[in-house]
């Protein structure tokens, strides 16, 4: 017998439906809420509030409840030590980006004008993400330390009579990153690299522009909402990072994560190491104002078509 | 000697023959159409002038030198591309200037020459105008000022107005022509559509798997076609089947192995000098006569009409017959769908040709 009353039941669920539809779509307002509303929230419990928590953190002298103090922020700004630690970071962080994004971009040109095994190396690109971050840094110290893998083949080649032992150097910090780092910059140049219509280029040269001018004026200018995501994702992750440089950098090569992370599992001192990570999301938020400033858009990939 | 002279030009696409073989000459300040089906060859031809693909023989001579193997940053050529490729990220006038910024210009005399570009195109007052802003039209009229403006010795059109609505592009046709009169730039326009190449060009070029079938104005391809191929692309044409006979030394064509026309005054470029037996009869459908009786007489085929289309000034009537589908164009309207009639023609409006495998 329900299956006789099934029909009115899907016709009332339905009405209903239809309904509920025409509510909305008499508020607008209602509606946009709704749609909003869900991931917001997730924002805000999961990205927000643990940031102004990790602020009031910064503003005490011990774990809560603690008398409220600025001592964190003097400490940062008056003891050199962690000024030049912080100058460090940002040298680095600047060198193996630019590194990455030539590499990056390069790569990314060639895939979209020269290759017709695209989808081959793009997986070639996106590979050394299944195996584990730590284990390739692991691999990396194989390579570089002294008598490991490169400096036998270098010695094998002849290109070097003594061991170059570039492990627990800058040079190591600088190439760990770029090789983590360069797919994170790849992907972003290949996507508005392949938005890129040949027939732009095609005119460029017609109109009596080299392949350089034509790169310049017109390559250049149409990708640069890619370089700046790809600079953003490379860029960020590196300012903050701490593995990388304590396994391939040793003890000279100190970044700004290294500390954070030594404050919050070795030191015990929260409050501090709240602060230089408020610190830090500081200087990357103003550069991202200024990169927005210098003329980025970095959500759109396809450059300024339409 | 020719401002322009493409000789023995072909191309090879792995082993596909996209040209094969062509030769043409263009007189400076003439506007000359590419004609030819899709996959015909024509756009190739053009980026190989352009630049942009390199021919595998031949030479393509601009002003006298041979410019094969010089770049297209090197060529006194611009093309108008077919999707206009303007440059998004540049304003109107940005655009427009592109070349003479590449050419070494200075800038006041850049300024003055995009004015004067935006004058002819019609677009005063757009210079900081981006491209996404303007209509299709508009930016066809910025693409062909970016070309022009540089002055080339050849301006090449890739098919540029074909996105355009109908009416636009008639619209654009008639200033293109109009421009090419003020300038006396050299146009060479590549096509499938044989309207738009008949009413802006000086000559055509009727081009097909990559050869070409006949150069000429619009009226002598269609008053005098080299063979059935631009017969039918140059305006409609009904193309019958038929098989040469001679008696007594008259003309005699057998359809539907009945001797259905006879008489001395056919159009033949050379069928009957060169032994053809298997030819194609053709005849223009405003060249069809339409009667009401059936009887069998020379030149006329027996049929019924199966549709007819008003069109205002003329009829168009279809008309089934044993050797297929008859077109023809008629100043009346006087038979009705099923009407039993004979088509008939005068031997001075056909035109006999060697029989060709048609391309469905």
């Amino acid at each position: 017998m329900s299956s006789a009353r099934l029909p009115g039941i899907r016709a009332n669920v339905a009405d209903g439906f239809e309904h509920w539809q025409s509510f909305l779509r008499e508020r607008p307002r209602l509606k946009i809420f709704l749609i909003v509303f869900p991931p917001a929230l997730v924002l805000a419990v999961f990205f927000l509030l643990p940031l102004v928590f990790m602020a009031y953190l910064s503003l005490l002298e011990g774990m809560p409840p603690a008398p409220a103090t600025f001592e964190n922020y003097m400490r940062l700004v008056t003891q050199e030590v962690y000024l030049s630690i912080l100058w460090r970071t940002t040298v680095i962080t600047a060198q193996a980006t630019i590194l990455t994004v030539l590499i990056g971009y390069a790569i990314a040109y060639s895939m979209v004008r020269f290759s017709r095994r695209t989808t081959m190396i793009l997986l070639l690109v996106i590979m050394p993400f299944w195996t584990n971050y730590i284990i390739r840094m692991y691999a990396w110290i194989n390579i570089l330390q002294t008598n490991g893998v490169l400096d036998a083949a270098l010695l094998f080649v002849g290109a070097i009579n003594e061991p170059l032992g570039v492990l627990y150097s800058h040079e190591a910090v600088l190439i760990g990153f770029i090789y983590i780092y360069l797919p994170l910059a790849v992907l972003p140049f290949y996507a508005s690299l392949s938005y890129l219509d040949q027939d732009l280029i095609d005119a460029s040269m017609d109109l009596g522009a080299g392949p350089i001018k034509t790169f310049l004026s017109v390559t250049l200018p149409m990708t640069k909402n890619g370089i700046m995501v790809g600079v953003i994702l490379v860029g960020i992750p590196i300012f903050g990072s701490f593995i990388t440089p304590q396994l391939l950098g040793g003890t000279d090569n100190t970044m700004v994560g290294m500390i954070i992370e030594n404050q919050f599992v070795e030191a015990f001192n929260w409050s501090f190491g709240a602060a230089l990570s408020i610190t830090v999301a500081f200087i990357v938020v103003a550069m991202l104002v200024l990169g927005m400033l210098a003329g980025g858009n970095f959500f759109d990939l396809g450059g300024e078509d339409e | 000697m020719s401002d322009i002279t493409i000789h023995g030009l072909r191309k090879e696409f792995g082993s596909v023959l996209a040209v094969d073989d062509v030769d043409f000459d263009i007189t400076e300040g003439e506007f000359i159409s590419i004609l030819g089906p899709s996959g015909s060859g024509k756009s190739t031809i053009l980026r190989m002038i352009a630049g942009f693909e390199s021919p595998t023989a031949g030479e393509i001579r601009i002003g006298g030198d041979d410019v094969v193997g010089n770049p297209p940053f090197e060529r006194d050529v611009n093309m108008m591309f077919q999707d206009l490729a303007l440059f998004p990220h540049l304003t109107v006038a940005e655009n427009i200037a592109y070349g003479l910024k590449q050419g070494g210009v200075p800038a006041d005399e850049r300024e003055d020459r995009v004015q004067e570009m935006l004058e002819i195109v019609h677009l005063e007052g757009y210079d900081d105008r981006e491209p996404h802003e303007l209509s299709g039209g508009e930016q066809q009229r910025v693409a062909l000022a970016r070309a022009l403006v540089n002055e080339p010795k050849l301006l090449l059109f890739d098919e540029p107005l074909a996105s355009l609505d109908r009416k636009l592009r008639q619209h654009m046709q008639i200033e293109l022509q109009q421009i090419q009169h003020e300038t006396g730039i050299t146009f060479l326009y590549v096509t499938h559509d044989q309207e738009v190449a008949m009413a802006v060009s000086d000559r055509l070029i009727v081009l097909n798997d990559g050869q070409i079938e006949q150069i000429g104005t619009a009226e002598e391809l269609y008053d005098e076609p080299n063979n059935s191929f631009v017969a039918n692309f140059i305006g409609d044409i009904n193309t019958l089947p038929a098989e040469l006979e001679r008696d007594n030394g008259t003309l005699a064509v057998d359809i539907n192995d009945a001797t259905r026309a006879v008489g001395d005054s056919y159009v033949d470029p050379g069928v009957r000098d060169n032994g053809h037996h298997e030819i194609d009869l053709c005849i223009r459908p405003d060249d069809m006569r339409i009667e009401p009786s059936t009887a069998a007489e020379a030149n006329a085929i027996a049929g019924t009409v199966r549709n007819r289309i008003y069109k205002g000034g003329t009829t168009t009537y279809h008309i089934d017959t044993d050797v297929g589908t008859i077109t023809a164009e008629l100043g009346s309207s006087q038979f009705d769908v099923g009407d039993e009639v004979g088509v008939s023609w005068s031997d001075d409006a056909a035109y006999l040709f060697p029989r060709r495998e048609s391309e469905a």
